[in-house]
C-alpha cells in the first residue's frame, strides 16, 4: 500500500509535462493524421471532404514536385553534411593540441552556431549579391572578374545554400568531435607509437574508431536538421530558381500556407515524419553498442 | 635534432594558418553585417563594395529604434522569456521525477526526446488550425504555448542530466531532518542545481528567440517577432540592407553574450546529451 501511494505521489512530478506534450504534440499529430485522409482547402471554406488515401497516392505517384523536393533536400544536405564533417573533423584535430590561444580560437569559431538561421541566411544574402555583395567584390579584388548571380543561377543557388549551411553548422560538428577527441584515453596512442605505427595508421585505426559514436551522433543531428531545412531557403532563394532549392519542408510549407491545401500538406508532413523516424532508427541502431 | 625543431615550427605555423583561414570564414560574414549597419544607402549600394564605411552613420540604428524594430524586439523578448519560465516550471519537477524515481524507465525520457527530433512542419499544420479555432493566432499566448513543443523536450532532457549528477545524500540528509520530498527539492536541490537550471534557461531563451517558422505562420503584426520582421526587410525591388543589418546586430548581441555564458555546455545542449561535453 505504501509503495502504491509513493508511485502515485511520484507521478505528480511528471504529469504536467505529459499533459502538455499530449496537448501540443500528440493531439496535433493525431489531428493531422486524420486530416491527411481528407481534402481540406482553406480557400474554399476549409470543409473536410473524405479523400481516403488519395492525398498519399497523389504525393507518391503523381506530384513530381514531391520527388524533386526530396531530391533537392538530398543534393543540398549530402554535400553540406559531407563538407561539415570533413572540415569539422580537420578543425577538431587541429584544436586537439596544446597550442597557445586554443580556447579563444575555439570560442570565436563557434559563433555562427547560435545565430538564428534566419540571420545567417540574410547575411549571406547580402554577401551573395551579384553587384554589391562581398563575395563577387572579393573575387574582383583579387583579379577574378566575375559577376556571378549566386542566387539566380540554378547551380550556383544550390551551392549558395550549401555554403550557408556549412558556415552555420561546421562549428557544431567541430565542437562535438573535439569533445569526442578530448575524451580519448592516451594509452592506446602510447602503445601504438611504441609499436612504430605511423600518424596515418594511428588516425585510421585508433582515433576514428574511438570517435565513431560522436560522429554518428552529430550525423544524426545534421540529417534530421536537413529534413527540417526551411529558414535559410525562405530568405535566400524561396525555393528557386526553377524550384532547384525547394526542399521537402519548404514545399510542404508552400502547399499548406501558400496554396492552403491543408489535407495534402498534412499527408506530406506525415511522409516527412515517417522518413525521419526511419532515419533516426537506423542511426540509433548503429550507435547502440554491439553485443560481444 | 635541429631538423626536428624546424619540422615542429613549420607544423605549428601550418596549424595557425589553417585556424586563421577558418576564423576568417567564421567571422567575416558577421563583420560584414556590422560594417553594413553603419553604411549609408549610397555606400551599401556601391560597386565595388565598400569594406569599411568611410563616413559611419547611426541612421540605420535610429531607424530601427524609432520606426521599425523596437516593437518586434519587445515581442521576441516577451515570448522568449515567458516561454522559458513556463518551460522551466513544467520541466524541473518532471526532470527531478525522472532522475530520482526513474519514472517510466528509459522509455519515457526517450519518448520526450523524440518530441524534439520530429520536424516542426509536421505539427505546424494542425497547430495552426487549432490556434485559429481558439482565436490565438497573432497572440503572445499562442507562440508561448507552441514554443513548448521543442523547448520542453529539450529542457527535461538536459535537466534530468543535471539532477542525476546531484548527489542523493544531501537531499536525503535533509529529509531525515524532517524536510518533505517537495521541500527538499525546493530548498536544497534547486538552489544547488541552479547553475544547471540557468544553463537550461539560456538555451530555451535562445531557441525561442531564434525560431522562425512557427512565428512566420502564427503571427501577423501584433505578436510578430524579430526574426519574422528581419525576413520582411527583403522585397523583390530592393532590400534596406543598412537598416536590416542594424536590426541583425541588435538581435544577435544578446545571443552572443548568452552563448559565452553557456559555452562549457554547448556540446551537451546542442546534441541533447548524446555527447557529454
Amino acid at each position: 500500500m505504501n509503495l502504491h501511494k509513493s508511485v502515485v505521489s511520484n507521478l505528480i512530478y511528471i504529469l504536467p509535462v505529459i499533459a502538455v506534450l499530449l496537448a501540443i504534440t500528440i493531439f496535433p499529430l493525431i489531428y493531422s493524421l486524420s486530416l491527411s485522409f481528407f481534402f481540406c482547402d482553406l480557400r474554399r471554406g476549409g470543409r473536410w471532404i473524405f479523400a481516403g488515401l488519395s492525398n498519399y497516392a497523389n504525393a507518391i505517384f503523381s506530384d513530381s514536385r514531391v520527388w524533386s523536393s526530396f531530391r533537392n533536400t538530398f543534393f543540398i544536405g549530402g554535400p553540406a553534411i559531407g563538407l561539415e564533417l570533413i572540415i569539422g573533423l580537420g578543425l577538431a584535430l587541429l584544436l586537439n593540441r596544446k597550442i597557445p590561444g586554443r580556447r579563444i580560437i575555439t570560442s570565436l569559431l563557434i559563433t555562427p552556431v547560435m545565430i538564428s538561421p534566419i540571420v545567417a541566411g540574410l547575411i549571406w544574402r547580402m554577401l551573395y549579391h551579384e553587384k554589391y555583395g562581398a563575395i563577387n567584390g572579393f573575387l574582383n579584388m583579387i583579379g577574378i572578374n566575375v559577376e556571378w548571380a549566386w542566387l539566380a543561377d540554378p547551380d550556383l543557388a544550390v551551392l549558395a545554400v550549401i555554403l550557408t549551411d556549412v558556415w552555420e553548422w561546421t562549428p557544431l560538428v567541430m565542437m562535438v568531435l573535439l569533445a569526442g577527441l578530448q575524451s580519448i584515453p592516451i594509452e592506446p596512442y602510447e602503445s601504438a607509437r611504441i609499436d612504430g605505427a605511423s600518424s596515418f595508421q594511428i588516425f585510421t585505426y585508433i582515433t576514428l574508431p574511438l570517435i565513431k559514436l560522436p560522429i554518428l551522433a552529430v550525423l544524426l543531428i545534421r540529417v534530421i536538421d536537413t529534413i527540417k531545412l526551411f529558414d535559410i531557403i525562405y530568405v535566400l532563394t524561396m525555393g528557386g530558381p526553377g524550384g532547384r532549392t525547394e526542399t521537402i519542408s519548404f514545399y510542404t510549407y508552400l502547399v499548406g500556407f501558400r496554396y492552403f491545401r491543408m489535407g495534402y500538406a498534412a499527408a506530406l508532413s506525415y511522409l516527412i515524419l515517417i522518413i525521419t523516424v526511419i532515419l533516426s532508427t537506423i542511426f540509433i541502431r548503429l550507435m547502440r553498442p554491439k553485443a560481444a | 635534432m635541429n631538423k626536428r625543431k624546424i619540422k615542429h615550427y613549420t607544423g605549428t605555423i601550418f596549424i595557425y594558418l589553417a585556424l586563421g583561414v577558418a576564423l576568417f570564414f567564421a567571422l567575416f560574414p558577421i563583420a560584414w553585417a556590422i560594417s553594413t549597419s553603419f553604411k549609408t544607402i549610397a555606400e551599401y549600394y556601391t560597386y565595388p563594395p565598400v569594406w569599411i564605411p568611410r563616413m559611419p552613420t547611426l541612421n540605420n540604428y535610429k531607424y530601427i529604434i524609432y520606426t521599425a524594430g523596437l516593437g518586434y524586439l519587445k515581442n521576441s523578448l516577451i515570448v522568449a522569456s515567458l516561454n522559458t519560465l513556463l518551460v522551466l516550471g513544467l520541466s524541473i519537477p518532471a526532470a527531478y521525477g525522472i532522475a530520482r524515481f526513474g519514472i517510466g524507465g528509459g522509455n519515457l525520457s526517450f519518448w520526450i526526446l523524440s518530441q524534439r527530433m520530429f520536424p516542426p512542419i509536421a505539427v505546424i499544420i494542425p497547430l495552426f488550425l487549432l490556434l485559429k479555432r481558439l482565436g490565438l493566432i497573432d497572440t503572445y499566448a499562442g507562440l508561448i504555448i507552441v514554443y513548448c513543443t521543442f523547448n520542453i523536450a529539450f529542457s527535461v532532457w538536459l535537466l534530468t542530466g543535471f539532477f542525476e549528477e546531484f548527489p542523493r545524500d544531501i537531499e536525503e540528509a535533509a529529509m531525515v531532518d524532517g524536510c518533505s520530498r517537495g521541500g527538499a527539492l525546493l530548498r536544497i536541490v534547486i538552489p544547488l542545481v541552479a547553475p544547471g537550471i540557468v544553463v537550461t534557461a539560456i538555451f530555451c531563451f535562445i531557441f525561442a528567440w531564434n525560431e522562425f517558422m512557427f512565428a512566420l505562420i502564427l503571427t501577423r503584426e501584433t505578436a510578430k517577432t524579430v526574426t519574422v520582421q528581419l525576413s520582411a526587410f527583403q522585397s523583390p525591388t530592393k532590400i534596406l540592407w543598412g537598416e536590416m543589418s542594424a536590426l541583425i546586430v541588435i538581435a544577435i548581441i544578446p545571443i552572443l553574450v548568452m552563448t559565452l555564458a553557456v559555452q562549457k555546455y554547448l556540446v551537451r545542449g546542442l546534441t541533447l546529451g548524446a555527447v557529454k561535453g
